[in-house]
C-alpha cells in the first residue's frame, strides 16, 4: 500500500522507520524488553487483582 | 455438605471450579456441567487457525483433571435453572441434556447450594445469514475445531497462490456488534505472516473487516499510550502496524450477508458494498446459550434472570442511558444475581450493562456497536472472586461478605501474535488499566502508567509463555494455583 491517495487512510497512519523494525527483532533487546513487559504484566494482575480502596465489602443480601 | 454445581468448563467456569476445590477441601461437592469434554486454551487457536498449531497442542480431556482434583464432571448442556426447585424436587436445581459420546444418556438433573453460570456464549452464526463454517461460506476460529477447519481452507487458499492465482483474504467481524477483535486482529497478522512464510504474500489482497469505530478500539473504546514524547491513540499504533504489513482496512461496518465467495456490508457512513473474497475468517456476535428459568410456580423467570441478549443478570446497573452518562460505577463487581443469592455469574455468561465503545447506527438504523470483550485475564479474575465467595460462605456462613473484583477497575492485557517460530514472530503486546474508561481520575481515561503497547519479539515470546503457563495452570499440575489468572 502507497500513500499516494491522500483520501485514503493509508496516507495519514504512521510507519515504523527502518531502526524502529531493526529493533523489533534484535534478540538481545528483546530479551530485555521481554524482562519489562514482564513486570509491566505483573504489576498490571497486581493491580487487577487488589480492587481500589473505594470497593467496600458489600454487606450480604437479605 | 455444600454443593456448588458450575455451568460451563472455560476459562471462568474451570476457574472457579479448581479454585473452589482448592479452598472448601474434599468435604464438599463441586460438580462442573459442560458440553465439552476438553478445555481449550482459546487465545491458541488463532496459531491452530493458520495451521502452525495442532488441535491438540490447545486442548486436554477435563475428566481425568477433575477425577484428580475430586470434582463431579457431567458432559451435558444445561437447559433449564429452577432456583426455587419444583413441588417435586424443592431444592434448587439444573437440568441438563448429555452431550457428546453420552448422547444417549437421559437429561439429567444436579441440585445446588450455589450456582455458577460461566456457560460462555453462543456462536450467534444465524445473526448474519451466511455467516459460519456450517451452513454457512466464512470460517472461524472460536473453537479448535473451527479452527482446524479454516486452517485447511487457508491452506487450499495458499495451494491456490502458489498456482499463481490471486486471492482476496477477509478477516474479521461477522456482524456490527460482534466482540474480541483483538482475536481477528490477531489472526490477519497470522495468516500475513504464514503468507510471507510460503512466499505467496504478493498474491494475495487482505482486507480487515471490522465493526470497530476506528482500529485499535478493540471493543474498549480505544486507549492512549505515551509514546515518542507524545500521548497517541491506539489507531495511530494498530493502523501503523496494518500500513506496514499491506493489510487494507474497512471499519465501522456491519457484515449484512454472507454467500458462496461474496459479503456485503453496509457502513455507518450509509455505505453499502460488496466483496468477493476467496477465503474469509469472520467471527461471530455472541449472545447467552439460550438457558430457560423456572420459578416454584412453573412461571418463566428468564427474564428476571437474564438480560434480552441471554446473558444473567449480575450486579450491574442496568438501567438504561445514554453514552455520555455511562460511568464505570454501572459494571458489577461480585457477579451475583440480583434475585437469587446463591446465583453468580462469570465471564462471558454475565450480562454487561452497556457497551465500553460509543454505539454507532447507520443510516438506515443499523446498529454498530462492539460489545466489550470479556474473555483470558478477566474470565479468570471472575471465577476466582466467585470462587472466592462461595468458599467464604461454605466456610463461614451465608453472610459471609461477598469478595469483590470490579469489572470496571480491571486490568487486560492482549498479546496478539504474528508468527509461531521463536525468531520469525513478532507480536503487538497491549496492557491497559482500567479497563472500562475512568474520566473521573484520568484524564484519558486510563492510567498511562498502566496503559501501555509495543511490538516486538519480545511480546512473541510471552504469547508462548502464556500458552504453556495457562495449560499447566488448567491441568493443575503441581504448584498451579501459584500461576495468577
Amino acid at each position: 500500500m502507497k500513500p499516494t491517495d491522500i483520501s485514503s487512510p493509508v496516507a495519514y497512519a504512521t510507519v515504523p522507520t527502518p531502526l524502529t523494525r531493526f529493533w523489533r527483532t534484535f534478540a538481545p533487546y528483546q530479551l530485555l524488553r521481554f524482562c519489562v513487559i514482564n513486570v509491566k504484566m505483573l504489576r498490571l494482575i497486581f493491580k487487577s487483582h487488589a480492587p481500589p480502596p473505594d470497593t467496600l465489602p458489600q454487606k450480604p443480601r437479605q | 455438605m455444600a454443593k456448588t454445581v458450575i455451568l460451563g468448563a472455560g476459562i471462568a467456569g474451570h476457574t472457579a471450579a479448581t479454585l473452589l476445590r482448592k479452598k472448601v477441601g474434599h468435604s464438599h461437592e463441586i460438580v462442573v456441567i459442560s458440553p465439552e469434554p476438553e478445555w481449550n486454551w482459546i487465545p491458541s487457536n488463532i496459531w491452530v487457525g493458520v495451521g502452525s498449531m495442532e488441535r491438540r497442542e490447545v486442548v486436554f480431556p477435563l475428566a481425568p483433571v477433575y477425577a484428580r482434583q475430586g470434582i463431579e464432571f457431567r458432559q451435558g448442556r444445561a437447559t433449564v435453572i429452577r432456583p426455587e426447585g419444583t413441588e417435586e424436587l424443592p431444592r434448587p436445581h439444573v437440568e441438563y441434556t448429555a452431550s457428546g459420546a453420552a448422547t444417549e444418556a437421559p437429561p439429567g438433573r444436579e441440585t445446588y447450594d450455589y450456582l455458577i453460570n460461566a456457560t460462555g456464549p453462543k456462536l450467534n452464526f444465524g445473526a448474519t445469514p451466511g455467516l459460519g463454517p456450517h451452513g454457512g461460506h466464512s470460517w472461524s476460529v472460536c473453537t479448535a475445531d473451527h479452527a482446524v477447519e479454516a486452517a485447511r481452507a487457508f491452506r487450499a487458499s495458499i495451494d491456490r497462490m502458489k498456482r499463481g492465482e490471486n486471492q482476496t483474504l477477509v478477516i474479521g467481524m461477522g456482524h456490527g456488534t460482534c466482540t474480541c477483535e483483538g482475536a481477528a486482529f490477531e489472526y490477519v497478522f497470522n495468516v500475513e505472516h504464514e503468507l510471507r512464510r510460503h512466499k505467496v504474500r504478493e498474491r494475495a489482497r487482505i482486507i480487515f473487516l471490522t465493526n470497530e469505530n476506528e482500529l485499535g478500539d478493540f471493543g474498549m473504546g480505544g486507549l492512549h499510550l505515551k509514546r515518542g514524547g507524545y500521548v497517541t491513540p491506539s489507531r495511530l499504533f494498530a493502523e501503523s502496524l496494518f500500513v506496514e504489513r499491506g493489510v487494507e482496512w474497512i471499519n465501522r461496518a456491519h457484515v449484512q450477508q454472507v454467500s458462496a465467495g461474496r459479503l456485503a456490508y453496509e457502513t455507518v457512513e450509509g455505505l453499502e458494498r460488496e466483496i468477493a473474497f476467496d477465503f474469509a475468517m469472520l467471527l461471530p456476535p455472541f449472545r447467552g446459550v439460550g438457558l430457560a428459568a423456572v420459578n416454584r410456580a412453573g412461571t418463566d423467570i428468564a427474564a428476571q434472570l437474564f438480560a434480552p441478549n441471554g446473558f444473567m443478570r449480575v450486579d450491574a446497573d442496568y438501567t438504561e442511558r445514554p453514552f455520555e452518562e455511562w460511568s464505570p460505577r454501572d459494571w458489577p463487581a461480585t457477579y451475583q444475581n440480583p434475585t437469587y443469592a446463591n446465583v453468580f455469574a462469570a465471564g462471558i455468561a454475565f450480562a454487561p450493562p452497556h457497551a465500553v465503545s460509543r454505539p454507532l447506527r447507520s443510516p438506515k438504523g443499523t446498529l454498530v456497536a462492539p460489545a466489550v470483550p470479556r474473555t483470558g485475564m478477566t474470565a479468570g479474575i471472575m471465577g476466582r472472586t466467585v470462587a472466592f465467595s462461595i468458599a467464604d460462605r461454605i466456610r463461614h456462613g451465608g453472610e459471609s461478605p461477598l469478595h469483590r473484583a470490579p469489572f470496571a477497575t480491571m486490568g487486560a492485557a492482549c498479546v496478539a501474535s504474528a508468527g509461531k517460530g521463536l525468531l520469525s514472530g513478532t507480536a503487538a503486546t497491549i496492557t491497559l488499566y482500567p479497563l472500562v474508561p475512568d474520566y473521573e481520575h484520568y484524564e484519558f481515561g486510563r492510567d498511562l502508567a498502566y496503559t501501555t503497547g509495543e511490538i516486538g519479539l519480545a511480546g512473541h515470546w510471552l504469547k508462548h509463555l502464556l500458552h504453556h503457563m495457562f495449560i499447566y495452570k488448567a491441568k493443575c499440575l503441581p504448584f498451579w494455583s501459584l500461576i495468577p489468572e
